[in-house]
């Protein structure tokens, strides 16, 4: 049995589509991924495993090392702090930021 | 419970990268929350930190941290939401992470959100794959 699978993608806009088939062409999964989030790519082979893995890992949420110690950093930052008003509106936030 | 918002001057310097950050900042997490939604009621997934998965040497110290100091995430929608499979903890996720430390006073009944820092990549793009066919 021919366990390979295709990858194959499609542009929307600012969007690429990965659709995953079956060498019987039936998908199983696709995901979504701005623009640039891949490295140029018409296909690739995998297993159906590693291809789970990978749309689950798309899904999936970590902190690198790097960024936690950023966080730590700032768990103790003595950084100025400003309390923002009830009902902010974008326009005021915006404002706020740029200031 | 009222929930004001706290700002740190780090993290407004982090919005400032991006005019985009600071609009999804306040569409999807301040305003719906200013308006009397609750964190369950938002689009994004809002997410204790200390559950997720920590890389590096950093891990048990940001872990015991995260804890301690309540210290949650919340996805806001930078530059898309997109679904998510966590049943634990539903929600919309996103590339931009807005960090916040969670505090109470049960005197008064109010909740506070210190935002310190935002992320407009939270993650780097990883393909477990070996290699890519063009």
């Amino acid at each position: 049995m021919n366990t390979h699978t295709q990858l194959s993608k499609s542009w929307t806009g600012q969007f690429v589509t990965f659709t995953v088939a079956t060498v019987a062409a039936a998908p199983l999964v696709s995901a979504e991924q701005p623009l640039g989030s891949f490295q140029a790519a018409s296909a690739y082979e995998a297993s159906t495993t590693q291809l789970k893995g990978f749309v689950h890992q798309q899904d999936e949420f970590f902190i690198s090392e790097s960024e936690s110690k950023d966080l730590l950093a700032r768990l103790d930052s003595d950084s100025p702090v400003t309390r923002l008003p009830d009902n902010l509106s974008e326009e005021a936030f915006l404002a706020f930021i740029q200031n | 419970m009222s929930i004001k918002f706290d700002i740190t001057d780090e993290c407004k310097n982090d919005l400032k990268a991006d005019p985009l950050l600071g609009k999804c900042l306040h569409k999807n997490y301040i305003a719906p929350i200013q308006s009397g939604k609750s964190v369950a009621e938002l689009r994004g997934r809002f997410k204790p930190s200390w559950e997720v998965r920590v890389e590096g040497s950093m891990r048990d110290l940001f872990v015991q941290q995260a804890r301690d100091r309540n210290l949650h995430h919340y996805h806001i929608g930078y530059r898309f939401y997109k679904s998510s499979s966590d049943q634990t903890y539903p929600g919309d996720v996103s590339d931009g992470i807005v960090h916040i430390l969670v505090t109470t006073n049960q005197q008064t009944n109010e909740t506070v959100h210190k935002l310190i820092k935002v992320c407009p990549h939270h993650n780097p793009f990883k393909l477990p794959i070996d290699r890519l066919v063009g």
